[in-house]
């Protein structure tokens, strides 16, 4: 083996380990659920939907090539138009920081922040 | 070595990563953003200790030329930004350790290339959904770049020795 | 043992799946009216409102060649629908009751004043006057369902959107159903979980941000103020809601005017009406028990009637925020008549 190169050294192996690290505490930290209702917002290009995650059911979009499902305070993407189907198989989300993405359809899904959630908006 | 050599090894090389590329695609693996297991990236790391950056960065762009022809623009998008920007964190990390002391840890680099390459694919979705909120995936595409970083890492080093007691 | 517990879990299940709506809800967004017309509840429900604002929009909007509006301005001698002479008749009788601040028959001032075209601008004095006497001149027959000259022109968007919600809410059953036309809303049934409908009240000088929170049951509500069209020039801000008097946008004290009511036309008139009438004239609407009024003056200050339940937000409250004089505050006033 040359002698320039090495496997691993210890102190690469702290860094590795602690990016490691960090990125699992990461995870922990933004799921925290907080317990009051949340709204998604639903994004394809200019189009901007929001949708209240207390309430279950089925719910299109004109403009938007896929169906969501609320279910349980949580949402997910069906019956996308994207070869890959990942955004599917992402499944449901329910805290604010997780999302659903289809590149292909330009959607986004992220759950947005604490805060009263309304019926409606007038004005 | 000669130029035609050169290129007849750099044609197997892109074949070779082309197809390594197809066949990871082929295995499902469940996390967000299209994140494979980086097997094609073990043969742009042997064209970048053995040829050098440049080389190594032609690869990666002509590999991802492969996936625009197959799996079309945004797929191809996320895959040059990806391979672009690892090939030039592990070229970086390879001149840097070159000089130093401590030679290269071949660990440390793929790790390095396994991590910027899911960064850069994620930058690119970024852009193509024009929204950050794909940003909040950034922890677990970090935590699968190092583990797809161990296990290209530890290959490559049995090519590296494969390769280096062959050489005269 | 073990059978009765499952008997009691079993019968634990069956009771829980009765509460709530059994169908399941649906959303749908469709443009038409000039706004992005948003229905939430059952899926024969949610198509039912679409298909009733898409045909009423198509018998509505003057500059569709195929509406109604469009025969009538432009003399021709088409048949008209039963909903369009409906709308129509509505809209004078309101006129009648409320005063003429509100008309259908303003169609030319609309006209003249283009907000919708790339360069907007001030019209000259002499377009102005001859609009006017066109406006002032223009008979009308609801028998014929025309003009009797070249005078007059209708248009319908201070109306048509409480119309159709009203024709929507004839059809809908007893399912709850939301259907959002941006200013004019439709609450509908009761909410699943219980509880009121909430409703927030966009801020008319942000509009990504929220005045406050409205709670309550079914109703119709219409808003004039924040989101209507408006230009810029010269530094002056010139709104899409006309004086009639002058044929100039008005001048008012008023931002936001919020009516809650049991009519959705009513509450589309009223919410144009009041706001061009200021406060001044609040108070007889104030007083009125049929009416829930949200009004907010240029001055930030919010007059409720004492029949609504609102809040105000929390970043617009000055006594939450501890800063009174702090911009993006409102005072909220419950309105008394003196």
């Amino acid at each position: 083996m040359n002698k320039k190169f090495h496997m691993i050294k210890p102190f690469e192996a702290v860094i590795i380990g602690s990016v490691l690290f960090g990125s699992i505490a990461a995870i922990f930290i933004m799921n925290r659920a907080d317990s009051s209702s949340r709204t998604a917002v639903i994004r394809c290009g200019d189009v901007r939907h929001e949708l209240a995650l207390d309430e279950d059911g089925l719910f299109r979009f004109d403009g938007i090539d896929a169906e969501f499902e609320v279910k349980n305070g949580k949402i997910r993407l069906i019956k996308a138009s994207c070869p890959d189907k990942i955004c599917e198989k992402t499944g449901y989300i329910g805290s604010s920081g997780q999302s659903i993405v289809c590149i292909p359809n330009k959607i986004t899904v992220a759950v947005a922040g604490s805060g009263e959630s309304v019926d409606v908006t007038v004005g | 070595m000669k130029k035609s050599r050169y290129i007849a090894v750099m044609g197997l090389m892109l074949a070779l990563a082309s197809a390594l590329q197809f066949l990871e695609s082929l295995i499902p693996i469940p996390l967000p953003l299209g994140v494979k297991a980086g097997i094609s990236s073990i043969v742009v790391m042997v064209v970048l200790v053995k040829f050098g950056f440049i080389s190594a960065m032609t690869i990666a762009v002509l590999k991802s030329c492969f996936v625009l022809i197959t799996r079309g623009m945004s797929a191809f998008c996320m895959s040059v930004s990806g391979g672009v920007l690892s090939v030039a964190v592990m070229g970086a990390f390879l001149a840097v350790s070159r000089k130093s002391e401590n030679g290269t840890g071949i660990l440390l680099m793929s790790v390095l290339g396994g991590i910027f390459h899911n960064i850069g694919q994620l930058a690119a979705a970024s852009v193509f959904t024009g929204s950050i909120v794909t940003f909040s995936y950034l922890p677990v595409l970090v935590i699968a770049g190092v583990v797809s970083g161990i296990f290209t890492g530890t290959v490559f080093r049995l090519i590296m020795l494969y390769l280096y007691n062959a050489d005269s | 043992m073990r059978i009765k517990l499952l008997a009691v879990v079993a019968i634990c299940c069956i009771a829980l799946t009765g509460c709530g709506s059994d169908a399941p809800q649906t959303q749908r967004t469709v443009f038409v009216m000039d706004t992005a017309a948003s229905v939430k509840g059952t899926a024969s429900d949610v198509d039912l409102a679409v298909d009733t604002l898409t045909y009423l929009g198509g018998l509505f909007d003057r500059y569709d060649k195929k509406s109604d509006i469009y025969s009538i301005n432009n003399r021709l001698d088409a048949a008209i629908s039963d909903y369009t002479a409906e709308l129509i008749e509505q809209s004078v009788q309101l006129s009648e009751i409320y005063g003429g601040n509100v008309s259908i028959f303003a169609g030319d001032i609309t006209d003249v004043w283009n907000i919708g075209s790339d360069e907007p601008a001030v019209p000259s004095e002499e377009t102005l006057l001859n609009v006017l006497k066109s406006f002032r001149n223009a008979a009308f027959s609801l028998d014929t369902m025309s003009f009797a000259d070249e005078n007059g022109s209708i248009d319908v968007g201070s109306v048509a959107k409480g119309y159709a919600l009203d024709k929507i809410a004839e059809r809908l059953g007893n399912e709850c159903c939301i259907v959002s036309m941006t200013s004019s809303v439709l609450l509908h049934g009761k909410k699943p979980n219980g509880g009121k409908f909430s409703v927030s009240i966009r801020d008319p000088s942000d509009g990504e941000k929220s005045l406050g929170t409205l709670h309550t049951e079914e109703c119709f509500l219409s808003t004039s103020g924040g989101s209507e069209r408006f230009f810029e020039v010269g530094g002056k801000r010139y709104i899409h809601i006309f004086d009639l008097s002058n044929g100039m946008p008005c001048e008012t004290d008023l931002t936001s005017v919020t009516v809650i009511c049991d009519s959705g036309i009513l509450s589309d008139f009223l919410s144009t009406l009041i706001f061009i009438e200021g406060t001044d004239s609040l108070g007889k609407y104030m007083e009125d028990p049929q009416l829930g009024i949200i009004a907010v003056t240029d001055q930030n200050t919010i007059y409720i009637s004492e029949n609504v339940d609102f809040s105000l937000a929390e970043d617009c409250d000055p006594s939450r925020a501890g800063d009174p004089s702090r911009a993006g505050s409102y005072k909220l006033e419950v309105w008394k008549n003196e």
